[in-house]
């Protein structure tokens, strides 16, 4: 029997004519690990938040068709009745955060299901080594990086063993390991019985697992799963004789242990690679400015990197994790100064009146891109670059990483996308 | 001895109760020695439970030495104007040494022990995430204009633009955001929950009542 069962489902936004989703129809049964691909803005986040409810409860529009839990209606239900049996990992997991120790965190789903009290010391202590995070269960999660967050959060939502699991990029944030970890895991819960669906954009990584595969696309299953569009390779130029714009010596910051030399000439590209909490950000918010070194130094163009941030920013653009933070301007092509051209090379031309708040994730993150970009900065850092994106919007910023340091520009970025580096010619630096 | 951790596990209901018990004897206090010795300990009870970042602390000694100024100027009475400031901050001071040492998790279970009904105890929750979610976005929105180049201390009328347009859109989209994030780890305000570690009287919590009752007593001596 399908544990999940979704007959003609569709959905339209409120205010708009055309359906983000249209006559879905999926049926996943126990042990099935389901894969959902398509390029971003086609509709995957939707069809997942019409499965746990949260379309159109908070996300307006009209929503018709049906969804079935072991051939019971579910539509009807509110997404606190759905958590009972739907595991849900979001996009974005700061918010599925409410405690701020780490055994807490898995404590809390544990208790919304009212489970016995004298089951859940033996559940948190089985989630804690199952995610090899015994040693850190007292720690707060402040203390955690995005990647620990991600992992943090899938091992709150894989303690409480909802038989269906909808997982929205769950690999994000996750190094190699944790990302290989995570697949075994996945495969395994999946084999004790659990129904899993997932979005993903590594497809590398998840496609060797998955039982099913549906790619869609303006909201419609697409009848052939398209080919996945690799990454370019890069020529590799000799940047030995240009100058140097950025040299880090003996940097340290906090509890991390001391960062490599770094020294980047005009026209290269460095990948920062290492674990999930080694200090990637750090090092990157360090050139920024936005922390302030223990020990080392930083230097500019040939100059001691100057004190003031607005000073750095003149030579320093750093496209942050989350774009949310970095709109400002009241439409598309204000963000980026009037600058068609870096809008047609982002394929956001058709976007330029919008307000850049009403993109999607993926359209924000290639926005943020090309608002810094459009400051012509010396350097620009780019953290966590392949997050919410698919090959397509993926491809279009490489593009323009490319031109930038082909014009004489230098790129920090990091990633756990091997394909990042092959495409912009980096070197890797491991930290 | 006193450990920074150990205001941070006194059960949370008492320290609600102290709390407003301060609140109460900072309203009746009459004399400069007693008010004097209460805010001391308010003082010695943030600082060595929280990390005061320098800026902030600054800025608080400034406030209080204008308020003082400004009362002497108004009341032509120093002692009155700084008695008045101290009492101010004796009723301020509780609420962040109570909140700051409290977890968001140890505030439900305390809330749920005392069968306090389920909606309230939700819309604390979410409150007691709203300031520091808040908190954190404003810096990071500060950042990200620094990044730009745009330094809005010395830019004033960048400030819609830069900082209320979009911590307006974040406190909007946080209601939902974290209402969907609590739905989606099942919480459900209407049904019940296990509290898997329940509130018990601990040693720690006789040593903070008993240190409560002999400060309360030293300032009753001192104003009487």
């Amino acid at each position: 029997m399908a544990e999940l069962t979704i007959e003609n489902l569709s959905f339209t936004y409120a205010g708009q004519t055309q359906p983000a989703l249209q006559d879905i129809n999926l049926s996943v049964s126990s042990g099935e690990l389901v894969l959902i691909t398509g390029a971003t803005g086609s509709g995957k986040s939707t069809l997942l938040n019409c499965i746990a409810g949260i379309a159109p409860t908070y996300t307006a529009g009209i929503l018709s068709g049906d969804l079935c839990y072991q051939n019971q209606s579910i539509l009807h239900w509110d997404i606190k009745a759905r958590s009972r049996y739907l595991g849900f990992l979001l996009q974005n997991v700061e918010t599925q955060i409410f405690t701020d120790r780490i055994s807490d965190e898995i404590a809390f789903g544990l208790e919304n299901l009212n489970l016995p009290p004298e089951q859940i010391p033996d559940l948190i202590n089985a989630a804690l080594s199952e995610f090899n995070l015994t040693q850190q269960q007292h720690w707060t999660i402040q203390q955690l990086s995005a990647g620990q967050k991600q992992r943090l959060v899938i091992a709150c939502i894989l303690a409480m063993k909802q038989p269906i699991l909808l997982m929205d990029e769950p690999f994000a944030y996750l190094d190699r390991a944790s990302a290989s970890f995570l697949l075994d895991l996945l495969q395994s819960h999946a084999a004790q019985g659990q129904a899993i669906v997932l979005i993903e954009h590594r497809l590398d990584l998840v496609q060797s697992i998955c039982t099913q595969s549906f790619c869609l696309h303006k909201g419609q299953w697409l009848t052939q799963t398209p080919k996945i569009q690799s990454v370019d390779r890069s020529s590799e130029v000799d940047h030995s004789t240009k100058p140097i714009v950025l040299q880090c010596r003996n940097l340290s910051w906090g509890g991390y242990p001391q960062f490599p030399d770094l020294t980047l000439r005009a026209g290269e590209t460095t990948l920062l690679q290492g674990e999930n909490g080694c200090g990637k950000t750090t090092l990157l918010k360090l050139i920024s400015g936005l922390l302030r070194p223990t020990t080392g130094t930083i230097e500019l163009l040939g100059k001691p990197q100057p004190r003031r941030i607005v000073e750095i920013s003149r030579a320093i653009g750093f496209v942050l994790q989350n774009p949310n933070h970095q709109l400002f301007a009241e439409s598309v092509l204000q963000e980026v100064q009037n600058d068609r051209e870096i809008l047609t090379q982002l394929n956001l031309e058709e976007q330029l009146e919008r307000h850049p708040r009403s993109l999607s994730q993926g359209q924000k993150r290639r926005l943020t891109l090309g608002a810094v970009l459009a400051r012509r900065p010396k350097v620009c850092l780019l953290d966590e670059i392949t997050v919410g994106q698919d090959a397509t919007s993926l491809n279009l910023m490489l593009e323009l990483l490319k031109r930038f340091t082909q014009a004489g520009g230098a790129v920090i970025v990091t990633s756990y996308d091997p394909q990042v580096a092959n495409a912009l010619g980096a070197k890797i630096l491991t930290l | 001895m006193f450990s920074r951790k150990f205001l941070f596990s006194v059960n949370p209901l008492l320290k609600i109760g102290v709390s407003l018990a301060i609140v109460a004897v900072a309203l009746s206090l009459k004399t400069l020695d007693a008010i004097v010795v209460l805010v001391i300990v308010l003082l010695a009870l943030l600082v060595t439970s929280i990390r005061i970042p320098l800026k902030s602390a600054i800025a608080v000694i400034i406030a209080f030495l204008l308020f003082i100024a400004f009362g002497t100027l108004t009341l032509s009475n120093w002692q009155l104007a700084l008695f008045y400031a101290l009492r101010l901050l004796a009723l301020s001071l509780p609420a962040p040494v109570f909140a700051l040492t409290t977890s968001p998790t140890d505030l439900v279970r305390a809330l749920q022990a005392i069968k306090l009904p389920s909606f309230l105890v939700l819309s604390l929750m979410l409150v007691w995430r709203f300031l520091p979610v808040i908190q954190q976005e404003s810096q990071r929105i500060l950042e990200a204009n620094q990044l730009r180049g745009v330094e809005l201390s010395r830019q004033p009328h960048r400030w819609f633009s830069g900082l209320f347009v979009p911590l307006v859109f974040r406190i909007v989209s946080y209601a939902d955001e974290v209402t969907i994030g609590l739905e989606t780890r099942g919480y459900d305000p209407s049904l019940p929950r296990t509290i898997s570690k329940p509130l018990t009287w601990q040693s720690r919590d006789t040593v903070f009542t008993i240190a409560s009752w002999l400060i309360f007593g030293i300032v009753a001596h001192l104003e009487f």
